[in-house]
C-alpha cells in the first residue's frame, strides 16, 4: 500500500527536480528581464555535450563523483562565458528595440545551438554512465530509489532553498527583486540596470550549463536533447506565475507528481497527465500559482 | 546648472510639450505651475528621459545628458521623484531609502539612512515597515527621502504635495528647505499648490497646453493676478 504511493511520489519528485533545475535559469532570466529564452534548451544541450567531452569518458571507462561535479562546474563556466558574449552582441543591442526582437533572437540562438552541436559532435547518440558512487539504488520496502535520483532531488531542493534565501535575505537578492519589479525606478535611483541584466543572462547560461552536466548521466546525447525538457519547463514557468522562483518550484512538483501518478493509469501515453494538470491549473488559476510578487 | 530646451516631447503622435525652455541655477529653486494636463509631468520625464519621446537639448553643467543611461544621469546628481512615487512594496522604509544610495556621485559620500531619518523623523518610526504598508502620504515622504539620500545637486519633484493634508504640506516644505540648505541642492518642482511652490522656490514657469505662458519671479507673478485665474483656476 505504502509503496503504491511512495513509488510514484519518488519518481514524481525526481522528475520535478529535473524540470525545476532545467527551468531555474529560464525563470531567473524571465523574472528579471522579461525575456523568454527559447535557446535555454540549446544551452542546456551544449552544457551536456561540453561535460561529455571534458569527461573524456570513452568506451567502457567511468568517472568518479568528484570529477563529475567538477565537470558540471566547468560546463557552467563555459556557458557563462558564452552568455557574456551573447549578452554583449545580441541581447543588449536588442533591449533598446522591441521585446519581440529578443524573443526572435533567442529562437535563432536555439537553431544555432542545434547546428553547432551537429557540426562539432555529429548526430550520433552518445551517453555517459552514472558515476559508480551514484549508480547504486536504495531499496525501502518495494520502492527502488536510485542514488542518482536521490542526488538530483537533493541538489534541486538545496538549490531552491539557496535561491530563495538569496532573493529574500541578501542585498543582491533584494536588488534583483527590485529591478524585476520596477527597472525604470531602479535606473532613476542610480542602479546600473544594464549591468545587472548582463549578470542575470550570464547566470542563466551558467545554470543551463551546470544542469546540462548534472543531468548528463541520465541522458542520451543527441542534437534533439535541446527539446528534452523545454515543454515541461515552460509549463512549470507558466503555471508557477511567469518568472517566480517559488512558483516554478511548486509548479514543477505539482505537475510532475500528478503526472507520475497519472502514468500509473495511462502508461501508454507518458506525460499525458503533465499536460492535463497544466491545462486544469491554467483554467483554475490563470494568473499562476505565485502571481503578484515577481521572482 | 540645468539648461533645457527648446524641448519637445511626444506620446505617440500627440505633441505634448511644445518648445519648452527652462533653466535652473546652482542651488536654485524653480517651480513649474499649470493645471491638470498642462504637461508638467511630461516635461519632467522628458528632462530625465523617463517615458515620452523627447527632442531637444538637455544640458547638465554644460554636458548633454539626453543620451546617458538612467543610472549615469542619476550619478551625475539628478534625482527624480515621479508623480506615482514608485516605492518598492517588498522593501522596508529603510531599504527603500538605501536603494537611493546607488545614485551617489563618484567620490561623494551619500547620507546614511540614519542621517536621513534626522531630516525626516516620521520615517524613523516606520523604518521596518514594508513599502506596501504605507499610506499615500507616507509614501510621498519616503519618495522624497529616497531621492535625497545620495545628495543630488538637483532634485526634481513632481507634485510632492498631491493628496497631502495641509499640516503635512507645511512639514514637507520645511524638511525640503532644511535638506536643500544643508547641501546646496537645486530644486525643480512641479506643483498646483501655489503656497508650497512659493515657499520652496524663487521663480516659476507657468505652463499651459505644453507651452510656457509666463516666466518670472513670484513678485512678477503676483503683479499679474490674471495669470492665476486664467491658467491655474480649476
Ligand atoms: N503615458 C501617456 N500616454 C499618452 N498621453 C499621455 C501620457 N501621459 C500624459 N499624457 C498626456 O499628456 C498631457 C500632459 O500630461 P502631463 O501628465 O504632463 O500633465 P500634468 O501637467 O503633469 O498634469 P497633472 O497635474 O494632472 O499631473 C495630457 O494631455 C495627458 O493626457
Ligand atoms: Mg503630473
Amino acid at each position: 500500500m505504502l509503496s503504491s504511493i511512495a513509488g510514484p511520489l519518488f519518481n514524481g519528485l525526481f522528475a520535478a527536480m529535473v524540470v525545476f533545475l532545467f527551468a531555474s535559469g529560464l525563470t531567473l532570466v524571465f523574472g528579471i528581464l522579461r525575456v523568454l529564452n527559447f535557446a535555454h534548451g540549446g544551452l542546456f544541450m551544449i552544457g551536456a555535450y561540453l561535460a561529455f567531452t571534458l569527461s573524456g569518458v570513452t568506451g567502457g571507462s567511468e568517472m568518479g563523483v568528484l570529477r563529475y561535479v567538477l565537470l558540471c562546474a566547468l560546463a557552467g563556466v563555459g556557458l557563462g562565458i558564452l552568455g557574456w558574449l551573447v549578452e554583449r552582441s545580441i541581447f543588449r543591442p536588442l533591449q533598446k528595440v522591441d521585446e519581440a526582437y529578443s524573443l526572435i533572437a533567442t529562437y535563432a540562438l536555439l537553431l544555432i545551438c542545434e547546428g553547432a552541436v551537429k557540426a562539432i559532435w555529429g548526430v550520433n547518440f552518445r551517453s555517459v554512465p552514472t558515476p559508480p558512487l551514484l549508480a547504486d539504488a536504495w531499496i525501502a520496502g518495494d520502492v527502488v530509489m536510485p542514488v542518482y535520483a536521490v542526488f538530483v532531488i537533493a541538489v534541486g531542493v538545496a538549490f531552491y532553498a539557496a535561491l530563495e534565501w538569496m532573493l529574500h535575505h541578501t542585498q543582491t537578492g533584494k536588488l534583483m527583486k527590485s529591478v524585476a519589479s520596477d527597472p525604470w525606478m531602479a535606473g532613476k535611483l542610480g542602479v546600473n540596470v544594464p549591468r545587472l541584466y548582463a549578470w542575470i543572462v550570464i547566470a542563466g547560461f551558467f545554470l543551463a550549463g551546470v544542469v546540462g552536466g548534472l543531468l548528463l548521466p541520465n541522458q542520451t546525447l543527441s542534437p534533439n536533447l535541446a527539446n528534452a525538457f523545454v515543454v515541461q519547463a515552460f509549463g512549470a514557468l507558466i503555471v508557477g506565475g511567469m518568472g517566480n522562483v517559488r512558483g516554478t518550484f511548486l509548479a514543477a512538483i505539482l505537475l510532475s507528481v500528478i503526472d507520475s501518478f497519472g502514468s500509473l493509469y495511462f502508461p501508454e501515453i507518458p506525460g499525458l497527465f503533465f499536460y492535463v494538470a497544466m491545462a486544469i491549473m491554467l483554467v483554475v488559476r490563470p494568473q499562476g500559482l505565485m502571481a503578484g510578487g515577481s521572482l | 546648472m540645468l539648461e533645457v530646451g527648446p524641448l519637445d516631447a511626444f506620446y505617440g503622435d500627440s505633441y505634448v510639450v511644445q518648445g519648452v525652455r527652462l533653466t535652473v541655477g546652482e542651488g536654485e529653486g524653480v517651480a513649474i505651475l499649470g493645471r491638470n494636463g498642462a504637461g508638467k509631468s511630461t516635461t519632467m520625464k522628458a528632462i530625465m528621459a523617463g517615458g515620452p519621446r523627447a527632442v531637444g537639448p538637455v544640458l547638465h553643467r554644460g554636458t548633454s545628458i539626453a543620451d546617458l543611461a538612467d543610472h549615469e544621469r542619476a550619478r551625475r546628481g539628478l534625482a527624480l521623484v515621479p508623480e506615482d512615487r514608485r516605492i518598492y512594496p517588498h522593501l522596508t522604509v529603510a531599504e527603500n531609502i538605501a536603494m537611493g544610495r546607488h545614485a551617489a556621485r563618484p567620490g561623494a559620500t551619500p547620507y546614511t539612512v540614519e542621517e536621513i531619518f534626522a531630516f525626516f523623523p516620521v520615517l524613523r518610526d516606520l523604518a521596518q515597515r514594508l513599502g506596501f504598508e504605507l499610506s499615500g502620504g507616507q509614501q510621498q515622504l519616503l519618495a522624497v527621502a529616497r531621492a535625497v539620500v545620495a545628495r543630488p545637486d538637483c532634485l526634481l519633484l513632481d507634485e510632492p504635495t498631491e493628496g497631502l493634508a495641509p499640516v503635512l504640506v507645511e512639514a514637507l516644505a520645511r524638511q525640503i528647505e532644511h535638506i536643500r540648505s544643508a547641501d546646496g541642492m537645486a530644486l525643480l518642482l512641479t506643483e498646483q499648490n501655489v503656497w508650497f511652490a512659493r515657499k520652496s522656490t524663487t521663480r516659476l514657469y507657468l505652463l499651459d497646453s505644453g507651452r510656457v505662458v509666463f516666466e518670472g519671479s513670484w513678485d512678477a507673478f503676483d503683479a499679474r493676478p490674471d495669470l492665476q485665474s486664467r491658467y491655474l483656476a480649476l
